[in-house]
């Protein structure tokens, strides 16, 4: 058999190979079912309302909120700084550029837990394994920081803290969405220049 | 002695064909082995994973507790959670599998094998969304969400902006 023989028989292989792989651009689970099973059951799978809310208040953006529900629905309010990917559309784009964003974490939120636990099963099936769901969604997020008051007498340095942390991320809710569009950006990007102003930051 | 000749030359035929593809099929076969695998595999995922979550798309997987009954065939119902086992006991399909025993092969192989409709149910709508896609990415199909909580993705509160405040700009 001589080498160009040997190549067109590979080439021939391989190309019947490839036939028998299923049609599809579309990406499919790569991690290991035990290993996406064990990550799914996991606790720390999902952040709480009130971490989520401890993140917005800080300031800090080495994390990334994305917002699962319809257009319109981010549309009328989100929680600052979160990007819009409806769960539907969330296949057809490029997972890797919604969660490979230079971000430590994700954070998956939609009005309640179906939607975030789908999609960060996905994710996790994809190995993005910096991506969490936030439980309970927006409506667990109207409970405990938009609606919450602290009634009692004394405060605790704890609740003092936590209650805190609500009252600023609750604040900075409730600005950002009163805002037209075109100054959400402008706003958050305010925000985060005085918060480094704060810590003794460069410009 | 021709004819033996022959006969022997006859039987060493295929191994002077293995002999001479022997880079081609150490190329090709173990490729092939790996995707027969992985396409086989009860326990695996199957390619395409969007293909796998089009239900959960349109809610098609959701149901509600008093709506299961619409659904067509021998119903079995997988509860996930053992708090919630004794609210159907009177249920005649009825397994209790905890979700960390979910893809073993004994049960992934009842709920390939079952013909009817496959219920999820859990007190958590969480739990029961993300055991719902790692099977459905198995390759099982006809297995829904059976919930108490249908409106779990309805937004229940409102929302009121506040214009009278304008924020202050750092420049």
């Amino acid at each position: 058999m001589n080498p160009r023989e040997k190549l067109s028989a590979i080439l021939i292989s391989l190309g019947l190979i490839l036939a028998l792989l299923p049609l599809s651009s579309n990406r499919s689970f790569n991690a290991r079912p035990e290993k996406v099973l064990e990550e799914i059951l996991d606790p720390e799978i999902t952040v709480t309302a009130d971490q989520t809310a401890r993140l917005v208040a800080s300031g800090d953006n080495s994390f990334q909120l994305i917002d699962l529900r319809s257009r319109e629905e981010f549309r009328a309010f989100n929680i600052p700084g979160s990007v819009n990917i409806p769960y539907n559309e969330f296949l057809d784009t490029d997972p890797h550029q919604i969660l490979k964003n230079g971000k430590s974490i994700n954070i998956l939120y939609s009005n309640g837990d179906i939607y975030s636990n789908y999609a960060v099963t996905i994710a996790r099936g994809l190995r993005y394994n910096n991506t969490f769901a936030m439980k309970g969604g927006l409506n667990e997020w109207f409970n405990t920081v938009m609606n919450s008051a602290f009634s009692g007498e004394r405060i605790s340095a704890r609740e003092n803290a936590l209650y805190e942390a609500r009252f600023r991320a609750r604040k900075l809710f409730t600005e950002i969405n009163s805002l037209p569009d075109s100054l959400k950006q402008k706003f958050i990007e305010s925000k985060r220049l005085a918060a480094k102003k704060l810590d003794g930051g460069c410009e | 002695m021709t004819v033996v000749a022959s006969n022997l030359q006859k039987r060493n035929y295929p191994m002077k064909i293995l002999k001479k593809y022997i880079i081609v099929i150490a190329i090709a076969l173990p490729a092939l082995i790996l995707i027969t695998i992985k396409t086989f595999n009860a326990a695996g995922f199957k390619y395409d994973a969007k293909r796998w979550s089009i239900p959960s798309f349109n809610g098609s997987n959701l149901v509600s507790i008093s709506d299961t009954g619409k659904l067509q065939g021998d119903k079995l119902l997988v509860i996930l959670d053992k708090e919630t086992e004794g609210e159907f006991m009177t249920s005649a399909h009825i397994v209790m599998i905890p979700p960390g025993a979910i893809l073993e092969k004994q049960h992934l192989r009842l709920m390939r094998e079952h013909k009817g409709p496959i219920l999820l149910f859990s007190a958590d709508p969480g739990l029961s969304a993300r055991v719902w896609m790692i099977i459905s990415q198995t390759g099982i199909t006809n297995i829904y969400i059976m919930t108490s909580h249908i409106d779990n993705e309805i937004f229940k509160s409102r929302f009121r902006p506040d214009t009278v405040t304008g924020p202050e700009f750092t420049n």
